[in-house]
């Protein structure tokens, strides 16, 4: 079994809510523990207000919350990192480098005003000492990795002149440009359209496997999660539920909540119905 | 464009507002002086063309306008124009000294305030946003005139030149004006700035909490590059507009700064031909400053077009 | 919802002192109207004392019955310009909206035209031509005021056209009058009040500062505007005359801001 790479241990987070008198404190995550190994495709899985985001994002102190308690210990170079305990100075050498995130509605997380190349660019350029003109030119090979065909003419676009599937795409050319060990992607294509989810989706897939990437993937959707993953795990109300582990080739679910979730994405338990393809 | 339609009605407006006057434009004239007969009133009626049919005196006066002639003066018979002339750069260099003032401490407030939420920072400058808004500006003339100017002897009160100022050297002469228009310049610009500051605030938070802000951080940007590049950037584009719809307020502001400070600007001219009921300086002055608001907010729009990409560039999906 | 309005501490001192301040004014009115008119030659321009509190002015009367009566002044001035103003943007913007077309359009149309011009400017004019009393200063504000309330109720009403209730509501054979009288102008005056309140602040400044200049509320009726400019004449030599009536104007205009913001948070 390949070694940790990220583990997280006893992750309590929990924010305040001002509005009702006096103050309450919600736990958006109560005691998780999760574990994602070297070069594997880990799932996090749950409904809304399942706390799975919160999770994902406070890996990287990406929140904003009341009291983070717990350990979330990261592997670099061969030492484990307790990454809640770290400065803000030391977690940016980590954040968008050896950790990347994606998110769900490339739209609104790409600047609008800022070309894609200069959005590329500072990324390498925030963590790499290097010339503009390498920078530029890392930025145009990694448009060419996530597979954009007219790599020049995406360079130059503001956001809003790509189509949704072709944002994504950048997201992930910026998420990979520092090449990263860990990709924690929150819901990458929950607003895509069904055929450019495909395409991300066997898009990270097989990027995993050439660069050797480790991946974090949240999704509320179990089937989705069940075709790539190595490893499991279901959330509900900020709790771990369940955890998934492949043996030969298939996951055995236990719990109620899980097959519940799995169900609801079938609709005819014996399919009458077909869609049948003309010769 | 729609700029057309605009002049139209801002032309009608004034010209229908003069001649609300109960009995006429002439009539206060006669008023001041006294010994003016009935025939007279009679001959300047027909000079002023004031005996023939309103549309027709309007058409004639928008003739008149487009050749940029606005008439004579009843008070002492300059041509208006002329009067303008000497008036507007006046204003025009203090209202756009202004605009700076405002637009690079208004942006510097509400960044701060911004970044610092909710800090006590924040809560002074909110504070004092909200004050500089609600001040009258004539009671603020007034107390820095009273404290710089009579109390200290700092700063002079009235006009834009000593009585020395031909006399003194090139610096001198800068300095002098400078002087001068230090106190009128603050309070011209204090309600301008107070607003620009609270939008620039909300501006800011409100960018402040968009996703891309958010993937910045992810990215490990520092945080003031996050703050500067990526949040600042989208929150100066609305700026842009607002500056535009500044010009009327700013033009309004100067009957009273450049009426208590003496300048000798568009403010103080309106403000005395009011008084002395010179209609057609009134008239001109009326459709110059609409004019003047219609060109800011045009330009304004112009340049919102050439600064926001998503309106440079068209939209075109590229698949 | 309105817990939160009523939660800020300056929202409570705000309209502590506008209570105060329409109390002791309207106080001051119905049983010392004298007081601001009885002139005192022996004693003009003292400064704030035990007997006249706030000092007296130009012609010795007394400071603080002035500037409470002004304050009656002004303030009933402002309401109801901001009245008028409210008025006609509410039947403007309705009717705009509701309508739309042609009709949207020239209304506004008017509407731009009449936000170039600088308002100070307009006012000033009307007022050169009509004549500076109390009723015309009212009209002017108020007509010249209107605009940013009929964009609002413009808004409200577009969205609110298309909703079940008004659909229905046609159905059953209401008339358009009825419909934009009864059911979508009371659904659209939430952000009308807002910036009805806001709309005294600025009504304020502007009757005050027409005063300031002597086109406003002519003397001997006191407002807080005019007492000023007798502070400007004696610059210098009676402070309290420019202080107090400053203050006066600068605190009910940050109140009347802080309630109209408080509202607006909601």
């Amino acid at each position: 079994m390949s070694e940790a790479l990220l583990e997280i241990k006893n992750l309590r987070v929990s924010f305040l809510d001002k509005g009702s008198l006096p103050s309450r404190e919600i736990a958006a995550v109560d005691g998780v523990n999760l574990t994602v190994r070297q070069g594997d495709f880990v799932s996090l899985v749950g409904q809304s207000g399942s706390g799975k985001s919160v999770t994902a994002l406070t890996v990287c102190g990406l929140v904003n919350s009341f009291k983070t308690e717990g350990k979330i210990f990261f592997t670099l170079k061969d030492r484990e990192l307790d990454l809640l305990k770290m400065s803000e100075k030391e977690l940016l050498k980590v954040r968008g480098k050896e950790i990347s995130y994606i998110f769900q509605d490339p739209a609104s997380s790409l600047n609008p005003v800022i070309q894609i190349g200069e959005q590329l660019d500072e990324t390498y350029l925030a963590h790499f000492d290097d010339t503009k003109k390498n920078a530029e030119k890392r930025s145009r090979e990694f448009l060419q990795v996530v597979k954009i065909a007219d790599v020049e003419r995406a360079y130059r676009s503001f956001p809003h002149e790509l189509s949704g599937g072709m944002k994504q795409r950048v997201m992930i050319a910026m998420a990979l440009i520092s090449a990263p060990r860990l990709l924690v992607a929150d819901e990458p294509t929950t607003a895509l359209d069904v055929l450019t989810e495909s395409e991300i989706m066997k898009l990270i897939a097989s990027l995993r496997v050439e660069r050797r990437l480790s991946v974090l993937f949240i999704t509320h959707n179990l089937s989705l999660a069940v075709s790539f993953s190595d490893h499991i795990y279901v959330m509900e109300k900020g709790r771990l539920i369940e955890e998934l582990v492949k043996e030969a080739g298939s996951f055995k679910a236990r719990e109620a909540y899980t097959k519940r979730l799995f169900n609801a994405g079938v609709y005819d338990q014996k399919p009458k119905t077909q869609l049948l393809f003309a010769r | 464009m729609e700029l057309v339609p605009l002049f139209f009605g801002i032309t009608f407006i004034s010209f229908t507002v003069i001649h609300l006057a109960p009995g006429g434009p002439l009539d206060a004239l006669s008023a001041l002086n006294p010994k003016v007969s009935a025939e007279a009133k009679e001959k300047l009626e027909r000079l002023y063309g004031l005996d023939k049919p309103l549309l027709v005196q309007y058409g004639s006066w928008i003739i008149r306008l487009l050749k940029c002639d606005f008439g004579n003066s009843f008070v002492d018979g300059e041509k208006v124009t002329l009067k303008i002339a000497k008036a507007i750069p006046v204003t025009l260099s203090i209202s756009f000294l202004s605009l700076l003032l405002i637009l690079i401490f208004g942006v510097l407030i509400g960044v701060a305030s911004a970044v610092h939420e909710d800090s006590p920072l924040d809560k002074i400058l909110t504070f004092f946003t909200l004050a500089g808004f609600s001040v009258p500006t004539f009671w603020l003339s007034l107390l820095l005139m009273s404290f710089f100017g009579v109390s200290l002897g700092l700063l002079p009160v009235s006009g834009l030149y000593s009585l020395f100022h031909e006399e003194m050297s090139f610096w001198g002469k800068l300095l002098d004006v400078l002087k001068h228009l230090l106190m009128p310049l603050l309070v011209a610009s204090i309600t301008g700035l107070a607003g620009i500051a609270r939008f620039m605030r909300s501006s800011m938070r409100e960018v402040l909490k968009q996703n891309y802000i958010r993937t910045a951080r992810a990215k490990g940007l520092s945080e003031k590059e996050v703050l500067y590049k990526h949040g600042l950037k989208n929150a100066l584009l609305p700026m842009i507009t607002l500056l535009g719809l500044s010009v009327p307020g700013l033009l309004g502001g100067s009957v009273i700064f450049e009426s208590i400070f003496s300048i000798p600007g568009m403010g103080r001219l309106f403000f005395s031909s009011v008084f002395s009921r010179d209609y057609p300086v009134i008239m001109g002055v009326l459709v110059l400053g609409a004019l003047l608001t219609l060109v800011g907010n045009f330009l304004a729009d112009l340049a919102y077009c050439f600064v926001d990409p998503r309106i440079r560039y068209s939209s075109e999906e590229s698949a | 919802m309105l817990n939160k309005f009523f939660r800020k501490k300056r929202i409570w001192l705000a309209l502590i002192w506008f209570a105060a301040l329409i109390t002791a004014s309207l106080f001051w009115i119905i049983f010392l109207p004298a007081a601001a008119e009885r002139m005192d030659f022996s004693n003009i321009l003292t400064a704030p004392s035990l007997e006249h509190i706030l000092g007296t002015d130009l012609l010795g009367r007394d400071l603080l019955a002035r500037v409470l009566c002004g304050a009656g002044i002004s303030l009933g001035v402002c309401t109801a310009a901001v009245g008028i103003s409210v008025w006609v943007g509410v039947c403007l913007g309705a009717f705009a909206g509701y309508y739309g077309g042609w009709r949207d359009r020239v209304v506004m149309g008017f509407v731009d035209i009449m936000l170039c011009f600088p308002t100070f400017f307009l006012i000033l004019a009307v007022i050169a031509v009509m004549g500076p009393n109390i009723l015309n200063i009212m009209l002017v504000i108020g007509f010249t005021s209107w605009m940013g309330t009929a964009r609002l109720v413009r808004a409200e009403v577009l969205s609110l056209k298309e909703r079940e209730f008004v659909v229905a509501s046609r159905l059953l054979g209401a008339n358009d009058f009825w419909i934009i009288t009864k059911h979508l102008i009371p659904n659209a005056l939430e952000p009308v009040f807002v910036s009805a309140v806001l709309g005294i602040s600025s009504a304020i400044l502007m009757e005050t500062g027409l005063s300031f200049l002597g086109i406003g509320v002519q003397p001997p009726t006191p407002s807080w505007g005019n007492i000023l400019s007798d502070g400007k004449s004696a610059l210098g030599v009676a402070w309290w005359l420019t202080l107090f009536p400053g203050f006066m104007i600068f605190t009910t205009v940050l109140a009347a801001n802080i309630l109209g913001e408080g509202l607006r948070g909601e």
